[in-house]
């Protein structure tokens, strides 16, 4: 198995509502939505679930972290700060899947936003996400013919 | 290359490296690791590479208000070799006092190709205080698909950090440490939820281990 099968895949969203929500809401919904997002890769053996992590910021110094790193599904949360009442919240996803596309990716991830728009949690949700972030190379590059073979993938892409 | 000049001119930070694969644990062992370090009155810098074009960890550090130096946008091992070697050289021009560089790779770098590069900068590679985070939940992807990785972290190490305890039974754990004492007899290992407050004898350890 070669580690660079991980494919790494950035989402930034911005999540709004017409209501100021509390950080607690805030959480439920994101949670919910990487739920929906990794049970799509966790009920097929074909994809291994390398890291999904996100960041969800609500003010200058205030964050929940989530944290997936393997098919369980199982979601860690880290609070920090307890900004109370926003109704807009950027998070950032970066998705490290192995044996799936960008497209395949992307598409389960709009899926998942799709699935959440109706939520009865947030008043009047709007998901939007704003950019899927292209790594614009694959992310080893061992092009120096000096010195040995990459240690990950024994040049083996190359 | 780390002059001769400044060899001589001062002690070097201490280097520690938190590797491990993907979730392992790092950036959660490393921020409690820096809190054990300032609290004993240690002035630490944090060096982090992470996969893909926007970075969650180093954004979190600092919202934080951590000051941390990115190696961004590729994997350590390969393609960030270079800045790496560049960016310890800086710490150690600029930044009078250091006692700790933290290092934290990318989960997917394979630690044994990081060495070269800090070895550059004029440590020796017993220097590295190599902390290898063993995620006890992922026991199969170890021993079934990365059995070569798993083995040339544990030769590096200066300690192992099970970690994910509470989620797994006690046959798991005992599978864990039979793996590393397997390969490394002598090996210090500390078995904990690093979520949890961490175990005295591992802030014992940071803190006497490296000085």
């Amino acid at each position: 198995m070669y580690q660079d099968i991980f494919l790494p895949i950035v989402f930034e969203l911005s999540l709004s509502s017409d209501q100021r929500c509390l950080t607690s809401e805030w959480k439920k919904l994101i949670h919910e939505l990487l739920q929906v997002y990794l049970k799509q890769f966790c009920n097929d053996d074909l994809y291994i679930i390398g890291h999904v992590k996100a960041l969800a910021v609500l003010g200058k110094q205030d964050y929940i972290k989530f944290s997936c790193s393997n098919n369980s599904g199982n979601i860690d949360i880290q609070d920090h700060g307890c900004q109370e009442g926003i109704s807009e919240v950027d998070v950032t996803i970066n998705s490290l899947v192995a044996n799936i596309c960008e497209s395949e990716s992307r598409q389960m991830m709009e899926k998942a936003c799709q699935a959440l728009k109706n939520s009865k949690e947030i008043s009047n949700l709007k998901i939007d996400i704003k950019k899927n972030s292209k790594p614009k190379q694959k992310h080893h590059h061992f092009h120096n013919s000096k010195v040995s073979d990459c240690p990950i993938c024994n040049s083996h892409n190359h | 290359m780390f002059s001769e000049n400044q060899k001589l001119l001062k002690k070097r930070p201490h280097i520690i490296l938190f590797s491990g694969f993907l979730g392992s644990g790092k950036t959660s062992l490393m921020l409690k690791s820096i809190d054990i370090l300032a609290s004993a009155g240690k002035k630490c810098a944090i060096i982090i590479n992470e996969i893909g074009d926007v970075g969650i960890d180093n954004r979190q550090m600092r919202m934080l208000d951590y000051d941390v130096f990115d190696l961004f946008g590729g994997c350590v091992c390969c393609t960030m070799k270079v800045t790496l070697e560049a960016t310890i050289n800086h710490l150690l021009e600029t930044q009078e006092n250091l006692d700790y560089i933290l290092f934290e790779p990318s989960g997917m770098a394979n630690p044994q190709s990081l060495y070269p590069a800090i070895v550059n900068c004029g440590y020796e590679e017993s220097d590295i205080e190599n902390v290898f985070i063993f995620d006890v939940t992922r026991i199969d992807v170890y021993e079934n698909r990365m059995k070569q990785l798993f083995s040339d972290s544990l030769d590096l190490a200066k300690c192992v950090v099970i970690n994910k305890i509470d989620r797994v039974q006690d046959k798991q754990i005992t599978t864990a440490d039979k793996m590393v004492s397997a390969r490394r007899p002598d090996l210090r290992v500390f078995k904990m939820n690093i979520n949890e407050e961490l175990e005295p004898v591992y802030k014992n350890y940071l803190i006497g281990g490296s000085e």
